[in-house]
């Protein structure tokens, strides 16, 4: 989160050189006006995008750049013709997905645990991940990476490698297929159930989602998203279908989160494999079939906030409770478990307790509590 | 140790308050700068002991079994003095030989997760009980872990690597995800797979590909393929002063390595699974066994 800091300062040192060296306050004016705008239209980075500047091209002011939204361009070329009356804007943005990839702006996720990095290139930070079967928008392309919105809309870089790219059509295929998902922290797909051919064609963390194809007794016959066949034990997977009818309950929440107790930490990490904290909570939840965003400091505006109490006493098992250094700045967020106890994960998913006299106390995380939210 | 992370070493050094540290968590990842989204350039693996060299903002700059040097977080090691250290290095060490396995809080596998093991990770054993495996961890918990997933560090020691064993263990990765820096069977690079597979076998491997390629026999490829043998290792890239990749020959043409994920290839260009962009790119190959 610290780091989130030092990306704006240097984003702002960046503009601030780009007006200089333009050497042309009005174009100085104008670019603060696109800034202005496209911070009020598009408030957070990570799940929208403006990076639109204007510039002199062919003696023309030009907008120049990428959004998401359709409607963010046009709103942004009616501000502007309130500021600036007098000048004419040629309109260079591109809506993404970018039209060079053609008719092919999806992809489904194709291994196990997919990167999704802040940069196109494998040293950049990690951001997200996601996971076998699921859909991300694909919006443009770069050096081997698409730059992809996630199914939780947050952005970011994946290798293409990772995903096989469908049409809008082959996506509505998948989906509507009759779909197989993941419950096990470790679940294979075989290629055949015996015999010299049986050989893993991937494995499997929970929330895999895969096609099913047959059933094949203690087996089920699955179809990966580059149309692969294999199988997998019965008992690790549940149908789309009920999957669909859980319905969150607090004890569900708890009995699910400690079935991660003991997996590493991975910064970004949102699998069995390695969990950030908000990746934690927010697979917890997508198992018992809720969506919650990706970043702590989204998750922290959803539910309803409860008054804790001196010692406490008005938390129910399954709140959200929220943590950060700095008052106002989450950084980090815990499912409460009953009894003081809560379950997080911090250099490993594990359980502590905000009860001072407990060996699980962790006087850190009491310090720099922030509020609860109940969700359920 | 290698130059990874040596531009960090320019910062205010901070003296860490014990001179090694024992990692206690299953994989432990090892960055290039002291902040989480710094690049992953290695993993450490539970019971590795660390030479702590330096400390700042909760990251600690430690060394690797294998040179490779960076920052790792502090709650990821339980620092000790040396005496303690010494004392993890000699006793009754038991090495995981399974993809992945759990270390439960009681002899039951319906307890409690206290931590997972990888391949190569190391605990202590303290006997049996109820048919499993009584182990202690670096920060003195203990638990318990199916026992025939561990084999002790003694046995490992008698463990003899051959081209067969290689193979057989490679293919068991077959459909494992690529990540850059890993080298466990929650994710593996290209060097990562090899060096895993290799010390599996009790045959340490440097940590990268252009180190790689500096050790063993050269196998000559100039003329063909005809002299290449199975788990001789293979390297490639755009040229031969920066080799970037590396894979594990399995006969016939095939290989196996991580690319997107853990999968066979071939070098020949009539087989179905030809990977031409690696044909172009195979600089030399090496034979370690």
């Amino acid at each position: 989160m610290r780091f989130r800091n030092l990306i704006t300062c240097i984003s702002i040192v960046f503009i601030s050189a780009a007006c200089q060296q333009a050497g042309n306050t009005q174009l100085a004016a104008i670019n603060e006006t696109v800034k202005a705008v496209g911070k009020n239209l598009v408030p957070d980075g990570r799940i929208d995008i403006f990076k639109v500047e204007a510039v002199e091209r062919d003696g023309k002011m030009t907008l120049s750049g990428d959004v998401l939204n359709p409607l963010v361009s046009a709103m942004l070329q009616d501000s502007l013709k309130t500021y600036f009356p007098d000048i004419e804007f040629a309109n260079q943005i591109q809506v993404l997905p970018s039209d060079s990839l053609g008719d092919k702006t999806f992809g489904i996720v194709n291994i196990s645990v997919a990167n999704i990095r802040r940069y196109p290139k494998f040293q950049a930070e990690l951001v997200n991940q996601t996971i076998l079967g699921t859909m991300v928008r694909l919006l443009k392309a770069k050096r081997g990476f698409y730059y992809v919105q996630n199914r939780d809309q947050y952005l970011g870089w994946l290798h293409k490698n990772s995903v096989v790219a469908v049409t809008a059509e082959e996506l509505a295929e998948w989906q509507n297929s009759e779909q197989m998902i993941c419950i096990s922290n470790y679940g294979v797909v075989h290629s055949a159930m015996t015999g010299a051919n049986k050989q893993m064609l991937v494995d499997l963390v929970p929330g895999a989602i895969l096609k099913k194809s047959g059933d094949a007794g203690n087996y089920v016959k699955v179809e990966m998203p580059d149309q692969k066949i294999g199988y997998v034990e019965k008992s690790v997977m549940i149908s789309k279908e009920n999957l669909d009818k859980v319905q969150a309950t607090r004890e569900k929440i708890i009995t699910t989160s400690k079935q991660f107790l003991g997996v590493p930490y991975l910064w970004g990490g949102t699998s069995s494999k390695g969990f950030d904290c908000s990746g934690f909570v927010q697979t917890v939840f997508r198992l018992n079939n809720m969506e919650l965003p990706r970043d702590a400091s989204q998750i922290v505006r959803e539910g309803e906030e409860i008054a804790t109490g001196e010692k406490f006493e008005n938390l129910v098992v399954g709140d959200l409770l929220f943590f950060g250094d700095k008052p106002g700045r989450i950084s980090h967020v815990a499912i409460y478990m009953g009894d003081h106890l809560y379950i997080h994960s911090s250099t490993s998913v594990h359980i502590n307790s905000l009860d001072p006299e407990h060996p699980l106390f962790s006087e850190y995380r009491h310090r720099t509590f922030q509020k609860a939210k109940r969700l359920l | 140790m290698t130059a990874v992370g040596q531009q960090s070493q320019s910062h205010a050094s901070i003296a860490a308050p014990l001179p090694f540290g024992i990692i206690n968590v299953s994989v432990a990842n090892m960055r290039r700068l002291p902040v989480f989204q710094s690049e992953t350039v290695n993993q450490v693996l539970l019971g590795t002991v660390v030479k702590i060299f330096e400390w700042q903002n909760d990251f600690y700059f430690v060394e690797n079994w294998d040179g490779y040097a960076g920052w790792i977080n502090r709650h990821v090691l339980h620092p000790v003095d040396q005496e303690t250290a010494e004392n993890w290095q000699t006793g009754r060490r038991v090495i995981c030989k399974t993809a992945h396995q759990g270390v439960y809080r009681t002899a039951d596998t319906a307890s409690e997760v206290i931590t997972e093991l990888v391949p190569c990770a190391v605990v202590i054993s303290s006997g049996k009980e109820s048919g499993m495996m009584k182990v202690q961890l670096p920060d003195g918990r203990h638990g318990f872990t199916p026992e025939g997933g561990l084999l002790t560090e003694g046995d490992q020691e008698l463990l003899s690597a051959s081209p067969d064993g290689v193979i057989q263990l490679a293919k068991q990765f077959r459909g494992i995800p690529y990540f850059w820096g890993g080298i466990t069977p929650k994710g593996f690079d290209c060097s990562g797979l090899v060096q895993t597979i290799f010390r599996m076998l009790n045959v340490a491997l440097p940590r990268n590909a252009s180190q790689m390629a500096a050790i063993g026999q050269e196998v000559t490829i100039s003329s063909g393929l005809q002299q290449l043998q199975p788990a001789d290792l293979l390297f490639f890239g755009n040229s031969p002063r920066r080799i970037t990749h590396v894979a594990i020959y399995i006969g016939i043409g095939n290989y196996l390595h991580a690319e997107g994920y853990v999968k066979e290839n071939s070098l020949i260009s009539k087989a179905p699974h030809f990977n031409e962009m690696r044909r172009n790119t195979l600089l030399s190959a090496r034979r370690i066994l």
